[in-house]
């Protein structure tokens, strides 16, 4: 089907071409937190990481453990559909071992 | 700044023994690459780690083209697995060869050290037992690498933590053995031999009658850390993360005087200081070498 | 040997392995530089549940799904379904989704490039609708049953709108001029997205309902996707035809 024969079509994206303004293509950027920027850094070094011991030969060295421990970010104040009040709860739960 | 370094002029304008400049070079970090391109003149190499380019496009690979453009460029892997058990990974040979044929780079290198196993990679260079199959191992897969990328690699000598009981080679034997069979060059990394002395308590003099120092195309500086293992004794920690420490300038210093001067590298990974704290180091890397040309000519 | 060092790196709960514990630095060095790297991916996961928490996290996923290949930038793929599997996490359900956007968009900035269709006249826009056209290679699609965007901007700018919980969002994320872009897709991009994840004209989209009223919005949607360069054709143009 060779569209540009159809005047309905051509009328279409008249409109559409119209209804664009210079900037209405480009979608909004938010701004670039630097934290946020995509990995300029890098990931791939030759060196140890900072901060790297002879310390951690269990879970309990290494910042807690994420199966009892609770999230402290800002994802108490996001909104939820799964708890009551709409935003994240601290819900308890119990560890689990597999 | 780039006026105080003209006295590299006195040096050899020759490349080089693996095409690299006689002058001193910086791993090259994001921070710092817009201001270092606006004066290339800064430093007189840098090199990359190969695994940070390694894009299919975008925005990654114009600043590389850029950086090749601007700088003889040495590309430094750290993830080919060299001292692996198995075969290396042919797929990151093929993205390795696409990265040189793209830069035509003055030097490749990668380490003597293994980082996957049975298809997990540890994104770390760990230590090789030096013993005649790994040996024979390695020299097979520098053997490939060689002729897959169509170029001579520099092999770096590691910083280690541990060593094996099953280990019945002299490390600089073992990779004095490796360059003659593969006829690879050497990356001799100055910090990682002082660590790696102090930690397995060799003389890092001894190491480096093993070794021809011919063999040696660039030289690595870098920080280190010290820090307390379960015994309490101290533990000398690769972290590239401090300033270059003295002794490893020291260590610097023997080598090219001894050798001849070569490319030096000033690397920092970690915790990095403004492009300004990192030429102070380079700066210091160049008296070193000026001080050294200028006591061969008298 | 090796396959032994192997065994005992990704394992946290094992005796001491030598008697001066210098194995360890190998153990904790490997947890360490995978964690950053996951930082460095996913900062938005981490803003969201703080740094203690991402870092007991990072610890659980490096151990079980520790990376297949040396480039770090490719590590975490399957950050997002561990998330979603991890019972502990279950009253947050979008974290999932906003990993899987943060990914998306360290997969943007490095994928390959393409051309991107002319629409700088009306014949050129006629002409892009039979022309064979793809989803750029940078593209990623995050469906998610939560305000996932809306989330991960919220990171960005703690004063943003303030979020619908029962909002769900389906938000493109892909390259634009060596730029990581994201929007909110619009109703009517689904259809085209799909049809467009194989090289397909636009024509073909419609021959079974040439003369339906809804061409004309998808017609506009097409153009506005194809400006944006989400769609692109899927051959290199012929030179001087297009940009």
């Amino acid at each position: 089907m060779n569209l540009s024969r159809s005047a309905f079509i051509a009328g279409a994206v008249a409109t559409a071409l119209v209804s664009l303004s210079p900037s209405a293509a480009a979608a909004k950027r938010p701004p670039q937190e630097k934290c946020f920027g995509i990995s300029l850094a890098g990931h791939n070094d030759c060196a140890a990481g900072p901060g790297t011991s002879c310390a951690g030969t269990s879970k309990r060295d290494y910042q807690g453990n994420a199966w009892t421990l609770v999230p402290k970010g800002t994802c108490l104040t996001m909104p939820s559909k799964t708890s009551p009040t709409g935003h994240g709860q601290l819900s308890e739960f119990k560890e689990v071992r597999r | 700044m780039s006026g105080a370094h003209s006295t590299m002029s006195v040096f050899a304008p020759n490349a080089g023994p693996n095409g690299l400049p006689p002058g001193v070079g910086i791993g090259l970090k994001r921070a710092h690459c817009e201001a270092l391109l606006a004066d290339p003149s800064l430093v007189d190499f840098v090199e990359i780690h190969a695994e940070n380019f390694m894009s299919a496009g975008g925005p990654n690979l114009i600043l590389l083209d850029r950086i090749a453009e601007a700088w003889p460029l040495s590309i430094h892997g750290v993830g080919l697995s060299i001292g692996g058990k198995e075969r290396l990974d042919r797929e990151h040979l093929h993205r390795l060869r696409k990265l040189i044929d793209r830069t035509s780079p003055a030097s490749f290198s990668e380490h003597l050290a293994w980082s996957s196993h049975d298809g997990v990679y540890f994104n770390d260079l760990l230590p090789v037992v030096y013993d005649t199959p790994t040996l024979n191992r390695v020299i097979v897969n520098i053997n490939e690498a060689q002729d897959f990328l169509g170029v001579r690699m520099l092999l770096e000598n590691p910083s280690t933590y541990v060593a094996f009981s099953a280990s019945s080679w002299h490390e600089a034997e073992f990779l004095q053995q490796i360059a003659q069979s593969t006829g690879c060059g050497l990356l001799l990394d100055v910090n990682n031999l002082y660590v790696s002395c102090y930690n397995h308590d060799w003389s890092a003099q001894d190491w480096l009658s093993h070794i021809t120092l011919d063999l040696v195309g660039e030289i690595h500086v870098a920080g280190h850390e010290a820090i307390q293992d379960a015994e309490g004794q101290t533990l000398l920690i690769d972290s590239h993360g401090d300033p270059v420490g003295e002794p490893v300038f020291e260590l610097l210093e023997h080598v090219i005087t001894r050798g001849g001067i070569r490319p030096v590298l000033v690397e920092r990974d970690n915790d990095i200081p403004p492009l300004s704290v990192l030429l102070q180091e380079t700066d210091q890397v160049r008296q070193i070498i000026e001080r050294t040309a200028y006591a061969a000519v008298l | 040997m090796q396959a032994s060092f192997a065994h005992a790196l990704l394992e946290t709960d094992l005796p001491e392995v030598d008697e001066h514990g210098r194995f360890n630095v190998y153990r904790n060095n490997l947890r360490i530089t995978l964690r950053n790297a996951l930082r460095t991916t996913f900062p938005a996961v981490e803003k969201l549940v703080g740094e203690d928490y991402f870092s007991a996290l990072t610890l659980l996923y490096v151990e079980r799904h520790p990376p297949r290949s040396p480039i770090m930038t490719e590590y975490g793929h399957d950050f997002a379904a561990f998330l979603s599997g991890f019972s502990p996490l279950s009253d947050y359900p979008y974290l999932a989704d906003v990993a899987r956007l943060e990914f998306a968009r360290v997969q943007a900035y490095h994928a390959a490039d393409t051309h991107n269709f002319r629409m700088d006249s009306e014949a050129s826009a006629i002409a892009a609708l039979d022309i064979r056209a793809m989803l750029h290679p940078s593209v990623t699609v995050v469906v998610s049953e939560n305000p996932a965007l809306s989330i991960w901007r919220a990171q960005l700018e703690p004063d943003a709108t303030p979020l619908i919980p029962d909002a769900t969002e389906t938000a493109i994320i892909w390259r634009q001029d060596d730029l990581v872009t994201e929007m909110l897709a619009h109703a009517d991009d689904a259809l085209l997205l799909r049809h467009f994840a194989q090289s397909q004209t636009f024509a073909a989209l419609i021959s079974e309902f040439p003369d339906d009223p809804s061409v004309a919005t998808l017609i506009a949607r097409f153009i506005n996707l194809a400006i944006a360069g989400i769609i692109v054709p899927t051959h290199t143009p012929i030179e001087g035809e297009m940009k």
